[in-house]
């Protein structure tokens, strides 16, 4: 059995918005404030839409769900049009687009997607194919958004990502990966086998992302069910920004409520899946979590195997008592901030070996300082 | 899309802009949705000319062109595929 | 209970503790600061404004912090904050009560997007608005000030709150801003106006806010329908113009004063069409003769 963490208002009410009923006003204020400051007002809005209960929610917190629907509706609409503008970009280059995150949510329409608000654009693409696609882009207006020297050197040799490219008329950020982890990163996982697996869009999305484009080819797709929970798990567990930790577990969450029920053998795939793109360990660490926290129904056998790629217990335990706070919604505790900084940290020991990680935050130090420093970072031997 | 005396004003759900269309390639605009896009130049001057009650398919041949670069501009229309 | 019905102790309390909840159209601000200015201007400006109980909702919570320690005292500064954000840069301490109607605009447009919002001054008489849509610099307060100096209710001086359902105007009445030369304008038009310490050096110049009348802020929850738009266009030497528009352009330019237009895509569109089409709609170049402008939109509103 899976201990269960001590009960969030948020946690709960996006969980059982009924239980929410009974809330009194300090009650919805605090409701609120920690889903407006997790970004999931507009997800939280969504649960009351779709148990019905949203029109028996009290005036005043009612207005913030309506205004963040009205923001997360919007926000589908725009990136649907980036997405038009995208694949208009890319009409000649004959390379498979596998939409990431928020905008695969969005073109596969899966639950998850409903009132989630994310800011950019990500993309996969395979890495031969990264100097046409970035090529490309630029034609169509996209500039990178960090001209730095060091910038430019940190992305496209350590990182699984172009620099971040803004469309210089629509301002836009657009993220176009090639892996899903870093270069530098102690797991590989094989963009080829994820591209292998990749599944098309629903053929309604695709026909409205060519409106008003005909001629032009909508060669997008998303990651296969399993991978996109294994991806899910990976951005949340390896990344050293946990700000978003909240919102991510919220997805995991949601990602593997809906595949369990849509995909019969998504639990069969999930692990041996997780293992062959070196990932286990994320993977476990999200089961692990999401179960605790938002009671996702994980077959208690496939949690006892993925336990087997957990880390060693002392580890596990200092894990835990820093995930525990991190994982919160943010309402400024000292737990949840301190926990925070040591995932930071941590977060970048997985992206790189320790002399490039050094070398890294030192040039980030210096450069908030405005210090200048030579661009050599000497570290190729990784 | 709302039209007043002459002018109209036009939103285009597609990029989300709003124009605000001169009487002239409101009008164009007008005819290009009544037919569904299917029209040959004579036939979409002589409905301008309806519209705007000109009955000189000479002056208002350059107008009209000059109105279809507008809307194109914008985005509103799209040339019909060959 | 109303904020002047408090003392200055108990206002200063209740900004250190858990914080003083006010009333401002439809939001509820919970306030927490303990800089003297702050507590002042508070007091002074929302003296008619309700103030509710502790375990009322709040919209939102709102901080004016300033540093801690001895930083306080070497290079005073004040901080807004709304929860965990910090949205814009430090000011100088003395421009907390400023900052605090700043970050106050800021949560309304970065948050009430259940309205469509544009920035405008809206005035009401016999149940008709008047907006006044303008961007900063065209003298839309100055106009509002003195409107509302001759019996006009304040809906706001800055933010018309369009309420897309009954297409018409929630009020938000909060003090009415005033820069720079429009201070000495309106303290000579309107001399009983209230008109708070006038912070100076501020991003936006010298600024003073207007207390809104009792009045107004004992109406705020009615709601009025939008009969007039008028542009307004300040130019010292132009001679005075109130000119028809046709609807297209006056349409356009809301688009262009609307801070959420975007975000309600083709509602927002049909909101503003239908706002054009139902109101009289004129373009307004006034100079520095304020009575006269005064008069003009006076005429107009008992012509039409």
């Amino acid at each position: 059995m899976v201990n269960r963490a001590t009960p969030e208002p948020l946690v709960e009410a996006l969980c059982d918005p009924s239980s929410a009923a009974r809330a009194n006003a300090p009650q919805w204020e605090a409701l609120v404030r920690h889903a407006r400051g997790s970004n999931l007002l507009g997800v939280l809005a969504e649960r009351f839409v779709s148990g019905s209960l949203l029109d028996a929610v009290p005036p005043a917190p009612r207005a913030h769900l309506v205004a963040a629907r009205v923001r997360a509706h919007a926000q589908a609409k725009a990136t649907m049009r980036e997405l038009r503008a995208i694949a208009h970009a890319l009409g000649d280059v004959e390379a498979p687009v596998i939409l990431l995150k928020g905008a695969a949510y969005l073109c596969a329409g899966l639950p998850v997607a409903r009132g989630r608000v994310f800011s950019d654009v990500d993309i996969l693409v395979p890495k031969a194919r990264l100097a046409e696609v970035e090529a490309a882009l630029m034609l169509s207006g996209f500039v990178t958004s960090h001209p730095h020297p060091y910038d430019q050197r940190y992305y496209r040799e350590w990182m699984h990502e172009l620099p971040p490219m803004q469309h210089v008329q629509r301002q836009t950020v657009l993220d176009v990966h090639h892996a899903l982890v870093p270069e530098t990163s102690r797991p590989h996982p094989d963009s080829a086998l994820l591209v292998a697996d990749a599944t098309p869009l629903p053929a309604d999305v695709s026909a409205d992302l060519a409106a008003g484009q005909p001629g032009v080819p909508i060669r997008f797709a998303v990651l296969a069910p399993a991978d996109m929970a294994i991806h899910c798990a990976t951005h949340l567990f390896c990344d050293e920004d946990f700000s978003h930790a909240t919102r991510d577990l919220v997805d995991f969450d949601s990602l593997v409520r809906h595949f369990a029920v849509a995909q019969p053998d998504f639990w069969e795939r999930l692990l041996p899946r997780a293992r062959t793109l070196q990932l286990a360990r994320p993977l476990w660490y999200a089961l692990h979590w999401s179960a605790r926290v938002h009671r996702t129904p994980v077959p208690p056998d496939i949690l006892r195997e993925a336990c087997r790629d957990a880390p060693a217990s002392p580890l596990r335990w200092l894990m835990n008592g820093l995930l525990g706070p991190a994982l919160r919604p943010t309402r400024g505790r000292a737990s949840t901030r301190w926990a925070r900084r040591a995932l930071y940290v941590r977060g970048h020991w997985l992206k790189m070996p320790p002399h490039l990680l050094a070398w890294h935050l030192t040039v980030k130090a210096f450069r908030r300082e405005n210090v200048s420093l030579p661009e050599n970072a000497d570290g190729n031997q990784a | 899309m709302h039209e007043w005396d002459d002018e109209l004003v036009v939103y285009d759900d597609l990029d989300g802009h709003t124009h605000h269309l001169a009487p002239l390639a409101g009008k164009v605009l007008l005819a290009l949705l009544e037919c569904r896009g299917g029209l040959s130049d004579a036939m979409l001057i002589e409905r301008v000319g309806q519209l705007l009650a000109i009955d000189d398919a000479q002056v208002l041949a350059p107008a009209v062109e000059e109105a279809l670069d507008e809307l194109g501009r914008l985005a509103l229309i799209a040339p019909a595929a060959a | 209970m109303i904020v002047s019905e408090l003392t200055r102790t108990e206002v200063g309390r209740q900004l250190g503790g858990h914080g003083l909840k006010v009333r401002m159209g439809p939001i509820v601000a919970s306030i927490r600061s303990p800089m003297p200015v702050v507590a002042d201007g508070i007091g002074f400006h929302y003296a008619a404004h309700e103030t509710l109980d502790a375990d009322a909702f709040a919209d939102f919570n709102v901080h004016i912090e300033w540093p801690s320690g001895i930083r306080r005292f070497v290079r005073p500064t004040a901080t807004f904050r709304l929860d965990e954000t910090t949205a814009f840069e430090p000011l100088p301490a003395n421009q907390g009560f400023p900052l605090l109607e700043w970050g106050m605009n800021w949560c309304i447009t970065a948050y009430c997007d259940q309205y469509l919002i544009l920035h405008s001054a809206v005035v009401e008489r016999n149940g008709c608005a008047l907006l006044l849509p303008a961007p900063p610099g065209s003298g839309k307060s100055t106009l509002c000030a003195a409107l509302v100096a001759r019996g006009w209710r304040l809906l706001s001086d800055e933010l018309a709150l369009i309420d897309i359902d009954r297409l018409a105007v929630t009020p938000i009445p909060r003090p009415i801003s005033l820069k720079n030369t429009a201070i000495e304008v309106i303290r000579a038009f309107w001399p009983e106006a209230a008109i708070g310490t006038v912070v100076r050096e501020t991003l936006k110049g010298s600024v003073a806010h207007v207390r809104p009348p009792p009045g107004s802020v004992e109406r705020q929850h009615e709601i009025a329908h939008v009969r007039w738009i008028v542009l307004p266009k300040y130019g010292a030497e132009a001679p005075m113009t109130l000119s028809a528009i046709t609807r297209g352009a006056a349409l356009m330019r809301l688009v262009d004063c609307a801070f959420n237009y975007t975000v309600h895509g083709r509602r927002g569109f049909e909101t503003l069409a239908s706002l054009v089409a139902d109101a009289t709609c004129r373009d307004f170049r006034y100079g520095g003769d304020l009575d006269a402008a005064v008069k003009a939109l006076e005429g107009l509103a008992s012509a039409s």
